[in-house]
C-alpha cells in the first residue's frame, strides 16, 4: 500500500539549511496501523505532511520512492495530488478545534466532504443519512443533533470524534492521525483509542498512527516505529519492539513507561537532550546521549536488520539480555 | 503539621456573556472552586488530580492571588497566607511562555532577587547558585528563552521560584509539555528539592502514572468538588469514590471502565446542589439527587465524599 | 525587531533610508545653506529653481529649498512633540486601562472614543479656536487627536498579553503593578506602538501643515510646511514651484515614515517569522 524509500526533508539551504528527516524508509501493507513514536524533533509529523505534501515551500523533500497503492507521490503535480488528498490520503490534525470552519455547522462539514467521495451522492438526504451512520460509529449518541450543532458547542472529545468521522468519510486508504489525543483528558483519550481499536478492525484502511506515548501505540498498532532526531532507529512488530526493543532509545523510553507504571524512588534520566542530535551527519544521532557510545558510532549508523525482530539502527551487540 | 489550609473555598467565575443568555439562564455563575476544604502537610507534595473543568488550576491561583476568593479562606499556620512576598511560588505548565521573552534568563532570575532584597554584590553568585540548583551550568545565563529547549526552560522556570525562598511551590501540570524522556529530570528534581530546600510541593496534573510516582497524597477534584483525598499508596491500591476508580480504571487496558460521554456534569444546566457525579455514578442513590455528599472517612487518612460510605465518621 | 531583521525587509530598509536621509537634510541643510530663510531679496523674486536655488525663490526672494527644509524642522518638531505628549499619556492611560479593566477601564475608553470621534482635523482646528494659534498649541492638538489611538492599541494589546504566565509570575513574586506593566508588560507590546508612532509622525506633520495653511497653526515669519504652502498659494499661477516643492517634500517624508512604519509592522508581525521546522 505504501512504500517509503529513503526519504529527507531539508529546511532552507546551505549554511542555514536544517535537515528534518533523513534516511526515512518504511513499507506500509494494506489494513494496518504503523505506530509512529517519537518526541519533539523527531521527525514524525514532519515525515508524514511530506507525503501528503502540506509542507511549506521552502522544504525540500527528496526520496528514492515513495509509493503509494501503485501511484509514485512525487511526481505528482499539485492538481493530482489534490485530488487524493482527502479520498485516498487523509490526515487527522492534533487540534480538533482549528479542523473545523468556526461559522459552519458539523452537517455542513460532511456536505462539503460528500462532494468529494469517490462513489459520490444523490440527493442531499443521502449525505445526511451517510453521515448521522458515520458519526455513529465514533459513538456519538445523538448523530442528528450534532450535525446541526457548530463546533465551538461541542467538547474536545466530541469534536474529535467529529473529526475522525469526518476523515473516514471519503473512505481513504491511508489515514495519518498526528497525536489526535495529546490535549484531551485522561477518560477522553481511553474513549477515542478505543473508538480507534475498533474502527481499525472495520475498515480496510491502513493508519498511521503518530504519537509520544508507547502504551497507547502499543494497543493499537502492528508495527511500531521509533524516530530520534529525524531518523528511524527502531521498526519492527509491535510486540516485538515492546518486549526485546533493541535500540537504546527505544529502551530508555519503554523504561521510563514501564518505571511510572512501577514504584520507584527516582525516575532513570536521559541526560540531555534532542538538540545534541538534530542536523547532524556522520555520526550517531543519539550519540550524545547514550549510555553505549564510542569512538566506533563515529559515522554514519545505518539500518540493519535483525533476524525476528525489525530493524534497528544501532551497531552495538544486538542480543542483550537485560536483567530485570 | 499543615502548612497551608483551605477552609471552605469557593471561587465563582460570573457569567460573562450577552445579557439575554444570562437572562434565559442559559448562563449563570458557577462555582469553579466549590466549598473545598483540605490541609496541606509541611514537606509533602500533594497531588490535585483532575480532568479540564475540575478547578485543579483555578484552586491554585486562588491560593496565589490570581483569582479572588468569593468565600471561605485560605491559611498559612494559621494566619491569613500573604501574598506575593514570595513564600508562595508556582511553575507552570508552558516554560516559554512563563518566562519573559525579552529578558536573558539570568535577567530572569535577578528580578526576583533584587525585588526580595538581595545586595547587590551577591545577585551574580545567586543567580550562578541557583541554575546549579537545578542542574544548569552558567552557559545559560545570557541566552534568552526561545533559545533555551522545553526541560531545560522548565528548570529555569523552577530556579527563578526558588530565588524568593519560597516555603510551598505550586506546580501546574509541571511537566504535561515536555517530552517524555525529559519529563524524568524535571520529576526527579521536584523530588530532590523538596528535601534540599525544605519544599512543600502542591502538583496539579491529570497524568496520573505522574501523580502516583511523584506524591505522598492525592487529591480528586471533578467540577469544583474534592470527591477523594488520601495518601497515595491507598488511593491506587482502594479507590473509594466512583469517580476515582474509573479515573484509575484508565489506566489498566484490562479493566478500563468506559464513562458514558452523555452525562458529563454540565455546569450551565445541571443541578448544583445535588451530588456531581450523579449522572455517572453506577451507585447512584437518592440521596445524592438531594444534597452533595460531605466528606467521611474511608481508610487511613483517606476521605471521599460519597454517601455510599458510612456517614458515622463525617469529617469538618 | 533588530538590525538583520530591518536589512531584510525592503520596505522597512526604503523607508529607514529616505526618513534618514530626510533627516539629515532637516538637521544640517538650514546651516549649510548658503541661503538665509528670512532674508528679503526683492531682485530675486519668483525666480524658477535653478542651480543656485534648487527649488526657487518666493515671492519676497527667499531661498525656497532653505525655508523649506527650516520649515520642515519646525513641522517634525512640532509633530514629532506631540505624538511623543500623546505617546507618554495614551500608553500610561491604555495599560491601566487593559490591566485592570472594570470601571476605569470603561470609563476611559469612553472618553476616547468622544475623542476619537471626531475627525483628526476638525478636532485640531476646534483645539486652536479654543487655545490661540502658535506653535504649542498645535503640538498639543496633534497630542489630543493621537492620544485615543495609542490609548486604544495600548489597552488592546494589554489585555491579550495580560494572562501570560510570565506577567502572572511577575505578579506571584511581588511585583508591584507599575513595574509589571512598564518593565515587564510595555517591551512585549511596544511594536504595534512603535509603528503607530511612525504612522502619527507623518500625518501630524500634514495636520501642522494644514492648519498653518489656514493661518490658524504656526504664524509667519516663522516657516512651517504649512506656512511656506500658504505663501506660495498666492503666486501659484506665475511661480508654482513654490506650492509645488514644497507639497512633493511633504509627501516625500510622509512616504518615507509609511514606509518605515508598514516596515516595522510587518517585522513585528509573527505569522512572518521564520520557525524552526
Amino acid at each position: 500500500m505504501l512504500d517509503v524509500r529513503n526519504l529527507s526533508v531539508t529546511f532552507g539551504s546551505g549554511e542555514k539549511s536544517l535537515n528534518v528527516c533523513s534516511d526515512v524508509s518504511f513499507s506500509l501493507a494494506k489494513g494496518k496501523v504503523l505506530g509512529l513514536i517519537g518526541e519533539s524533533g523527531s521527525g514524525k509529523t514532519v515525515t508524514c505532511k511530506a507525503l501528503l505534501s502540506l509542507l511549506p515551500d521552502n522544504a525540500s523533500v527528496t526520496a528514492d520512492r515513495m509509493n503509494f497503492g501503485g501511484q509514485e507521490l512525487l511526481s505528482l503535480d499539485r492538481r493530482d495530488f489534490n485530488k487524493l488528498r482527502g479520498t485516498e490520503l487523509a490526515m487527522i490534525f492534533q487540534d480538533p478545534v482549528g479542523s473545523f470552519n468556526p461559522v459552519k455547522t458539523i452537517g455542513w462539514h460532511f456536505r462539503h466532504a460528500g462532494k468529494r467521495r469517490r462513489d459520490g451522492f444523490g440527493p442531499k438526504s443521502d449525505v445526511m443519512a451517510a453521515a448521522e451512520e458515520s458519526l455513529r460509529k465514533v459513538e456519538i449518541a445523538n448523530p442528528g443533533q450534532a450535525l446541526r450543532k457548530y463546533p465551538h458547542q461541542l467538547s474536545g472529545g466530541m469534536l474529535q470524534r467529529c473529526l475522525i468521522a469526518l476523515t473516514l468519510f471519503c473512505k481513504p486508504s491511508l489515514i495519518v492521525a498526528d497525536e489526535p489525543t495529546t490535549n484531551l483528558d485522561n477518560l477522553v483519550e481511553r474513549q477515542i483509542i478505543d473508538i480507534f481499536d475498533k474502527l481499525r478492525h472495520e475498515i480496510d484502511a491502513s493508519f498511521i498512527f503518530i504519537t509520544h506515548d508507547m502504551t497507547i501505540a502499543e494497543q493499537i498498532s502492528d508495527e511500531i516505529a521509533v524516530m530520534y532526531a529525524g531518523q528511524i532507529v527502531e521498526h519492527g512488530e509491535t510486540a516485538e519492539v515492546m518486549s526485546r526493543p533493541r535500540h537504546p532509545y527505544t529502551r530508555a523510553l519503554i523504561k521510563t513507561a514501564r518505571e511510572l507504571e512501577g514504584d520507584v524512588d527516582y525516575l532513570t534520566e536521559i541526560p540531555g537532550d534532542v538538540t545534541s542530535g538534530l542536523n547532524r551527519h556522520g555520526q550517531c544521532r543519539f550519540g550524545p546521549r547514550c549510555p553505549l557510545h564510542d569512538a566506533a558510532c563515529n559515522h554514519t549508523i545505518h539500518m540493519r536488520h535483525v533476524q525476528g525482530h525489525g530493524n534497528v539502527r544501532c551497531i552495538k551487540p544486538l542480543i542483550r539480555e537485560e536483567a530485570a | 503539621m499543615s502548612i497551608l489550609e483551605f477552609h471552605d473555598a469557593v471561587v465563582t467565575f460570573k457569567a460573562r456573556g450577552a445579557m439575554m443568555s444570562r437572562l434565559n439562564g442559559n448562563m449563570r455563575d458557577f462555582n469553579a472552586v466549590d466549598h473545598v476544604s483540605f490541609g496541606v502537610q509541611e514537606g509533602e507534595i500533594l497531588g490535585i488530580v483532575g480532568e479540564s473543568g475540575s478547578g485543579k488550576t483555578t484552586i491554585c491561583k486562588a491560593a496565589l492571588g490570581l483569582h479572588k476568593m468569593s468565600g471561605g479562606t485560605i491559611t498559612e499556620n494559621g494566619q491569613p497566607i500573604r501574598l506575593n512576598d514570595g513564600s508562595l511560588q508556582m511553575v507552570f505548565q508552558d516554560p516559554l511562555s512563563s518566562l519573559n521573552p525579552r529578558q536573558t534568563i539570568a535577567q530572569s532570575l535577578e528580578v526576583p532577587l533584587r525585588l526580595h532584597g538581595t545586595p547587590k554584590s551577591e545577585i551574580s553568585g545567586r543567580v550562578d547558585r541557583l541554575l546549579a540548583d537545578v542542574g544548569l551550568t552558567r552557559q545559560f545565563r545570557n541566552r534568552f528563552p526561545h533559545q533555551v529547549s522545553g526541560g531545560q526552560l522548565q528548570r529555569v522556570a523552577i530556579a527563578r521560584a526558588l530565588a524568593t525562598n519560597p516555603r510551598v511551590l505550586f506546580a501546574d501540570e509541571a511537566v504535561s509539555k515536555l517530552d517524555v524522556s525529559v519529563r524524568a529530570q524535571v520529576l526527579n528534581l521536584l523530588k530532590r528539592l523538596r528535601d534540599s530546600h525544605k519544599l512543600t510541593i502542591i502538583f496539579v496534573t491529570h497524568d496520573l502514572h505522574v501523580a502516583r510516582f511523584l506524591c505522598d497524597r492525592i487529591a480528586v477534584m471533578y467540577f469544583g468538588k474534592l470527591l477523594e483525598i488520601g495518601p497515595t499508596k491507598e488511593i491506587f491500591r482502594k479507590p473509594c469514590h466512583p469517580y476515582t476508580q474509573v479515573l484509575l480504571g484508565t489506566l489498566d487496558k484490562d479493566q478500563a471502565r468506559h464513562a458514558s460521554m452523555r452525562d458529563i456534569f454540565n455546569p450551565m444546566r445541571d443541578d448544583l446542589v445535588a451530588c456531581r457525579y450523579q449522572n455517572r455514578c453506577p451507585h447512584v442513590m437518592p440521596q445524592c439527587r438531594q444534597r452533595h455528599p460531605a466528606h467521611r472517612d474511608c481508610g487511613a487518612g483517606q476521605t471521599v465524599a460519597c454517601y455510599f460510605y458510612s456517614e458515622a465518621t463525617e469529617v469538618e | 525587531m533588530n538590525l538583520s531583521n530591518l536589512l531584510k525587509n525592503h520596505t522597512a530598509l526604503a523607508g529607514a533610508i529616505i526618513t534618514t536621509i530626510f533627516l539629515a537634510a532637516v538637521v544640517f541643510g538650514p546651516t549649510l545653506s548658503p541661503w538665509e530663510s528670512n532674508t528679503f531679496n526683492f531682485g530675486a523674486a519668483l525666480q524658477p529653481p535653478s542651480a543656485q536655488h534648487w527649488y526657487g525663490t518666493d515671492s519676497l526672494g527667499r531661498d525656497v529649498l532653505t525655508r523649506v527644509l527650516e520649515g520642515a524642522r519646525v513641522s517634525l518638531l512640532i509633530s514629532v512633540g506631540g505624538v511623543i505628549l500623546a505617546m507618554l499619556a495614551g500608553v500610561t492611560i491604555g495599560l491601566y486601562a487593559g490591566y485592570y479593566g472594570g470601571w476605569f477601564d470603561m470609563t476611559a475608553m469612553r472618553v476616547m472614543d468622544l475623542l476619537f470621534g471626531f475627525p483628526a482635523f476638525v478636532l485640531a482646528l476646534f483645539l486652536m479656536v479654543a487655545l490661540g494659534f502658535g506653535v504649542t498649541n498645535v503640538a498639543l492638538a496633534i497630542m489630543l487627536v493621537y492620544l485615543p489611538i495609542f490609548a486604544r492599541i495600548t489597552r488592546n494589546s494589554t489585555e491579550l498579553v495580560r494572562d501570560d504566565p510570565y506577567i502572572q509570575a511577575a505578579r506571584i513574586m511581588g511585583q508591584s503593578a507599575p513595574r509589571i506593566l512598564f518593565r515587564e508588560l510595555l517591551p512585549n507590546i511596544s511594536a504595534p506602538i512603535l509603528v503607530q508612532a511612525s504612522v502619527s509622525i507623518a500625518f501630524g506633520i500634514v495636520i501642522e501643515s494644514g492648519l498653518s495653511f489656514i493661518g490658524l497653526g504656526v504664524q509667519p515669519p516663522m516657516p512651517s510646511l504649512g506656512v511656506i504652502m500658504a505663501d506660495g498659494q498666492e503666486y501659484f499661477r506665475p511661480a508654482p514651484w513654490v506650492m509645488t516643492m514644497t507639497g512633493m517634500t511633504i509627501t516625500v517624508a510622509l512616504l518615507a515614515l509609511n514606509l518605515l512604519g508598514d516596515g516595522l509592522r510587518d517585522m513585528a508581525d509573527p505569522r512572518l517569522k521564520t520557525r524552526e521546522a
